[in-house]
């Protein structure tokens, strides 16, 4: 009989230690997803002036 | 077709074809055949991610739905760089942690067997059922360039597809994607141009831009709310990211993509290499559409563009009313023509008014062309029963075959193949591996040898293959092929995605309640789409949401074993 199986008392998130978290050379990840997200926003205000511009 | 156009076509899917088999001869374990011996660079999986996606429907539906809807398809993709950096945070470090070769093995970890299986049934289901789409859209355009009956077209694609990905696993369809997705964005950049060298000589880009603005196309964003538009703003951003975080983080052809990286630095680059350059991809593709459309404004269109439609309507007793039609359609073309010209006049003397005025009948010309495009439909169903009446998907390529030069047809078509043969190899060795890897490793033969596995995998995509096919042959009772996937995707993507969200997040929620929850939410999925007019993006925080608050009220609700 299959029991549930109680949740793990740590996530995975953490094992493997420093090559999980690496970041690569040139950047920290935190401005990677900074410039990622500062993207789209940058996009959706050129889109929305676009719409605005030719409605 | 020109020689230069087979050419060109052939050239260019057989070298790429060939290089991929070439590149990755050696593939002869599980680990080379389904992550590609985990050698891909954050560039090479940030194609592959991108190819995957981008099926051949992309390139025939895409462009045919700006021509009609406008741009507002855009917001489609604007949740998708915020889920590929929540994939990077949440997703990617947990898959790596346990080393694990499907997304699904980890429900186990954290669940159950039957949890595991049940994410990995509904993926099999639905991408199972995408794979035959994928397949049939190219057929489509095949079919009618040269004449061949669609199912054999069908046949064909989807022997060329399972010759090389049952040869050369993962690996070859990476290498492949590469070069595919160059071939894919050098050619929509070419069509852009063409289009655009085709707008009449004294017509500007501002002005031609201008004319889809004042005809409704532009209509990139809209912040408007309600749960019945199918895409706004908020649409995008919500359900657009539940369906990009289901899709990239759960659906196994995805994935297998980002966990062949070198490393786990590499996956992450590479889902956010995506998350940069997705919505400038569909941008453009959306805008060749909107650009085809401000061509038809100075040349005439055709009044429905599915040749072999027409003529069969021509060929029938209802060829006096079609011949009507297309007077009527000629007419509306002479009165857009006049309302153009006005307009640009007006324009040129700064005159508000007499710009406004223009602009309303050119927009009254366009709605009779529109009244006339529903009369020729009606008259098709009238006429034809059994034929389909949406055209959408034969504008773009029709455009292709009548406008662009020799040699840059060929180019179109390899194009429309690559995509089709890049998103359909990713789903047929991910339907292999998960087949594998799930069920059949995990629960009727454990224990064999990594051979024996491999060998099973390559026939079992084989047969996923084939099974895609076979279901190809129905997908023409469909309407729109990219809403087909989509609406497809939504109802089975949410409850995925809760599974695994409560995996990852709410620690509490044993194995039982989340299974439970999870059925339940697809049941009420599917019946909230059969008996509601909710736009189908919302059906994935639907099911992700019920997932979540059902296996919480179960969790509750059923007893504990021993002690809390």
């Amino acid at each position: 009989m299959p029991v549930d199986r109680e949740p793990p008392s740590g996530g995975a998130a953490g094992e493997g230690g420093d090559e999980l978290h690496a970041a690569p050379p040139f950047l920290t990840w935190r401005a990677i997803y900074f410039i990622v997200l500062g993207a789209l926003a940058l996009q959706v205000i050129l889109y929305a002036a676009l719409t605005a511009a030719y409605r | 077709m020109s020689s230069l156009d087979w050419l060109v076509l052939f050239g260019t899917l057989g070298a790429i074809v060939a290089y991929g088999v070439w590149k990755t001869r050696h593939a002869n374990d599980m680990a080379s055949y389904l992550h590609g011996g985990y050698a891909d660079r954050w560039y090479t999986i940030g194609l592959s991610v991108m190819a995957t996606q981008a099926s051949a429907i992309t390139f025939l539906s895409t462009p045919g739905q700006a021509y009609v809807d406008g741009m507002r398809f855009l917001q489609f993709y604007f949740g998708l760089p915020l889920a590929m950096v929540a994939l990077s945070i949440a997703f990617i470090p947990r898959f790596y942690g346990l080393h694990v070769f499907t997304a699904y093995e980890f429900l186990e970890a954290r669940f159950d067997r039957k949890t595991r299986q049940l994410a990995a049934f509904l993926f099999l289901v639905q991408r199972g059922l995408s794979a035959g789409i994928t397949i049939y859209a190219p057929a489509i355009v095949l079919s009618r360039v040269l004449g061949w009956s669609l199912n054999w077209t069908c046949v064909s694609i989807g022997a060329l597809v399972i010759l090389y990905t049952v040869t050369g696993g993962t690996r070859a369809v990476s290498q492949t994607q590469k070069h595919q997705m160059v071939v894919m964005l050098g050619g929509m950049v070419v069509a852009f141009f063409v289009v655009v060298m085709r707008l009449p000589p004294g017509l500007s880009f501002g002005r031609a831009v201008g004319v889809a603005g004042v005809l409704g196309k532009m209509n990139v964003v809209d912040f408007s709310l309600g749960l019945d538009s199918r895409y706004t703003f908020w649409s995008g951003m919500t359900g657009g990211f539940f369906l990009a975080l289901s899709y990239f983080g759960t659906d196994q052809s995805q994935v297998q993509r980002y966990l062949s990286g070198k490393s786990i630095t590499h996956s992450r680059l590479g889902l956010l290499f995506n998350g940069l350059l997705k919505i400038p991809m569909q941008f453009l593709i959306l805008f060749v559409g909107v650009m085809v459309f401000v061509f038809h404004q100075f040349n005439p269109s055709p009044l429905f563009f599915n040749d072999a439609t027409v003529t069969a309507v021509r060929q029938s007793s209802a060829a006096g009313q079609w011949q009507a039609l297309e007077g009527r359609q000629q007419a509306a073309f002479a009165s857009k023509q006049q309302a153009i010209e006005g307009w640009q006049a007006a324009l040129d003397r700064h005159d508000e008014p007499a710009v406004q005025a223009s602009a309303s009948r050119l927009r009254a010309a366009e709605a009779e062309t529109q009244k006339v495009r529903d009369d020729a439909r009606h008259l098709i169903h009238r006429v034809l029963p059994r034929a389909e009446t949406n055209d959408t998907d034969y504008i773009f390529i029709g455009f292709v075959m009548a406008n662009l030069p020799r040699g840059l047809v060929g180019l179109l078509l390899a194009v429309i193949l690559c995509a089709a043969m890049s998103s359909t190899a990713s789903e047929l060795t991910a339907l292999g591996g998960t087949s594998v890897v799930d069920f059949y490793k995990r629960s009727f033969r454990p224990g064999a040898s990594d051979r024996h596995y491999m060998v099973v995998a390559k026939l079992l995509t084989a047969g996923w293959g084939v099974l895609a096919v076979l279901f190809a042959a129905f997908a023409s009772m469909l309407d729109n092929l990219i809403q087909a996937v989509n609406i497809l995707g939504s109802l089975f993507y949410g409850a995925i995605l809760g599974l695994f969200l409560v995996a990852f997040f709410v620690k509490r929620v044993r194995a039982t309640p989340v299974f439970v929850a999870a059925l339940l939410a697809e049941v009420l999925v599917i019946a909230a789409w059969l008996t509601t007019s909710i736009g189908f993006l919302w059906f994935n925080v639907i099911g992700c949401a019920l997932v979540l608050g059902l296996s919480l009220a179960l969790d509750a609700l059923l007893p504990r074993r021993g002690p809390a």
